[in-house]
C-alpha cells in the first residue's frame, strides 16, 4: 500500500458521522469508492468515530502490522493490505455502540417498504446480507445489514447505511440477483475469509429508506434447500430472543427493555426458515406487503389463553459480552 | 456470539419421580429490583444484579404471581389447576419445577414469614 501524506476524509453514512484519517492512498481511495456518496467536507460537530490507519515503522524482530485506531485506541492490527479495509470498518462497528447511546442497537439488518420498518435480527451466518441484498432488488430500502438502531425516545427505526459485506460462498447467490460486488475487489475479513462490499446505493434506485416504525421483527435462518416458512412467535419471546442480539442492552439496563418491549408492541414477529433467495424473498413480501397477519393486541387482555407447561429462560445479552470483548480487544 | 440461554424446563421426562413440592409459603416479595415487562401475557424480567434477562411464558408467570409470601406451592397448583385446563397432578409438577428454577435463578428469595424464616419463598 503505497503512502502519502496523512489526509483525513469525513463520511455521514446515515446517523452515523465517520473521519478516516491515512497515510495510505489506496485505503481512502477504495474507501471514499466504497462511501463516495456519503462523502462530505468536513466534521460538523456531532459525535463521530475518528479512524485512524497507520503502519508503524520496520523492526526486525516484529512483524510488520497495520494498525487500525478508532478514537485513539488500536482496535485491530491485520498483516495483510487486503485485510485493512474491512478492519476498518468492523472497527467503526465495534465503536457505534460506544458513542451512540441515543440508540438501542441490535444485531440485525434493516430495511424499510412503504413506510414500515422490518428488521431481521440475526447472528453471523443466518443470512442477513444475502435476503437484505435480495429484499434490494424488490424495492425494499435498505437501512443497515449489521445493525438495527433503534431511536430510545421515538423507537423509530434509523439507516445506517453501510457497506453490505458478503462472504465469498454468498457471491453466486448475489450475482443471480444482478448485484455487483463493488470495484469487484476482494478482501479478507478474519474467520470469514474473503469478502467483497456492495455498495448499497449502487442497488438499484432510491434504496436508501428513512427513519420508520418497526412493523415486524423477522428472525431467519438460513438452512440449505429448505422450503421457505414463516411461523409467528410471541411478542415475549422476541424480546426475549432480542435481548441476547442487543449490543448494549447491558449498559442500557432497563431503560433497554423499556425500549425493546415498547419497540415490539407494535410488531409482528416471526421465524423465518430460508432456503433459495428468491422464494424466501417472495414469501417475506407477500407477508409485508399484503399485511397479512392483524397487529397482536398491545396488551394483555388478561384472559388465559390455552395451557402450555409453565417454561422459562434465562440469558446473558450480548451488550455484555461485546463490551467483555471491546474491553480485551482494546 | 451465542448467548447462554438454558431452557429451564420444559417438562419432566416419563417415568421420573415427581418431587416434593415445598411445603413453604413462597414470595417473590424481596425481589422488588427486578424490572418486569408484560408482553401479552407473557413477561420479560431484567435482573440488573446479575445483567440476567428472564423470559417466562404465561403459566410460568401465573406461579412467579402466587409466589407473594403466603400461598404454599400445594396451593398455587390447586389455583393453576383452577384457572387452566391441566390436572392437579401435573400442575403440582409443573409448579415445583418452576420454583427450583425460580430459586436457582433468583426470582425468589427466602421469605420473611413469621415463625420459619425461610418458610415462604418471596419474589
Amino acid at each position: 500500500m503505497s503512502t502519502g501524506r496523512s489526509k483525513e476524509l469525513h463520511f455521514k453514512i446515515g446517523v452515523v458521522r465517520v473521519a478516516l484519517k491515512s497515510s495510505h492512498r489506496r485505503l481512502r481511495r477504495e474507501y471514499s469508492s466504497l462511501y463516495r456518496q456519503c462523502l462530505v467536507d468536513g466534521p460538523d460537530g456531532s459525535a463521530e468515530i475518528r479512524v485512524e490507519v497507520c503502519r508503524p515503522s520496520y523492526v526486525p524482530w516484529k512483524r510488520r502490522r497495520y494498525h487500525v485506531r478508532i478514537n485513539n485506541r488500536v482496535q485491530f492490527e491485520p498483516s495483510r493490505r487486503d485485510e485493512v479495509l474491512p478492519h476498518v470498518d468492523w472497527a467503526i462497528n465495534w465503536e457505534v455502540p460506544r458513542v451512540m447511546p441515543q440508540f438501542l442497537q441490535l444485531h440485525a439488518s434493516s430495511m424499510e417498504v412503504d413506510g414500515q420498518g422490518v428488521i431481521f435480527p440475526g447472528e453471523s451466518g443466518s443470512g442477513k446480507s444475502t435476503l437484505t441484498a435480495g429484499l434490494m432488488t424488490r424495492g425494499w430500502r435498505y437501512l443497515c445489514d449489521e445493525f438495527a438502531l433503534i431511536h430510545a425516545e421515538s423507537l423509530r427505526l434509523h439507516p445506517y447505511p453501510r457497506a453490505i459485506c458478503i462472504k465469498k460462498p454468498s457471491y453466486p447467490v448475489i450475482e443471480s440477483l444482478g448485484i455487483k460486488l463493488h470495484g469487484h475487489q476482494h478482501y479478507v475479513k478474519g474467520s470469514k475469509g474473503y469478502v467483497g462490499f456492495i455498495n448499497p446505493f449502487e442497488v438499484g434506485e432510491a434504496t436508501i429508506g428513512r427513519d420508520c416504525p418497526i412493523r415486524y421483527v423477522i428472525f431467519p435462518k438460513y438452512t440449505a434447500g429448505a422450503q421457505p416458512r414463516l411461523t409467528k412467535i410471541g411478542r415475549a419471546e422476541a424480546a426475549f430472543s432480542l435481548h441476547r442480539v442487543c449490543f448494549n442492552l447491558f449498559n442500557c439496563q432497563s431503560l433497554g427493555l423499556d425500549v425493546l418491549a415498547g419497540m415490539i408492541r407494535g410488531a409482528e414477529c416471526y421465524h423465518l426458515v430460508s432456503g433459495e433467495i428468491g422464494r424466501t424473498c417472495d414469501l417475506v413480501s407477500r407477508l409485508v406487503q399484503s399485511g397479512v397477519g392483524e397487529v397482536w393486541q398491545s396488551e394483555s387482555t388478561g384472559k388465559l389463553g390455552e395451557y402450555e407447561a409453565a417454561r422459562s429462560l434465562t440469558g446473558v445479552c450480548h451488550g455484555r459480552r461485546a463490551e467483555v470483548c471491546s474491553l480485551a480487544a482494546g | 456470539m451465542e448467548g447462554e440461554v438454558k431452557q429451564v424446563v420444559e417438562s419432566q421426562a416419563e417415568g421420573a419421580t415427581t418431587p416434593a413440592l415445598p411445603k413453604e409459603a413462597v414470595s417473590a416479595a424481596s425481589r422488588s429490583d427486578l424490572t418486569v415487562r408484560e408482553l401479552d401475557g407473557e413477561v420479560l424480567i431484567y435482573d440488573a444484579s446479575s445483567a440476567d434477562t428472564h423470559h417466562l411464558n404465561a403459566t410460568a408467570l401465573f406461579i412467579w404471581r402466587q409466589c407473594d409470601g403466603t400461598n404454599d406451592a400445594d396451593i398455587i397448583a390447586e389455583r393453576l389447576s383452577a384457572v387452566y385446563d391441566v390436572s392437579v397432578e401435573d400442575a403440582r409438577e409443573h409448579v415445583s419445577h418452576m420454583l427450583r428454577e425460580f430459586q436457582q435463578r433468583k426470582l425468589v428469595g427466602e421469605a420473611d414469614v413469621p415463625g420459619r424464616g425461610g418458610e415462604g419463598v418471596s419474589r
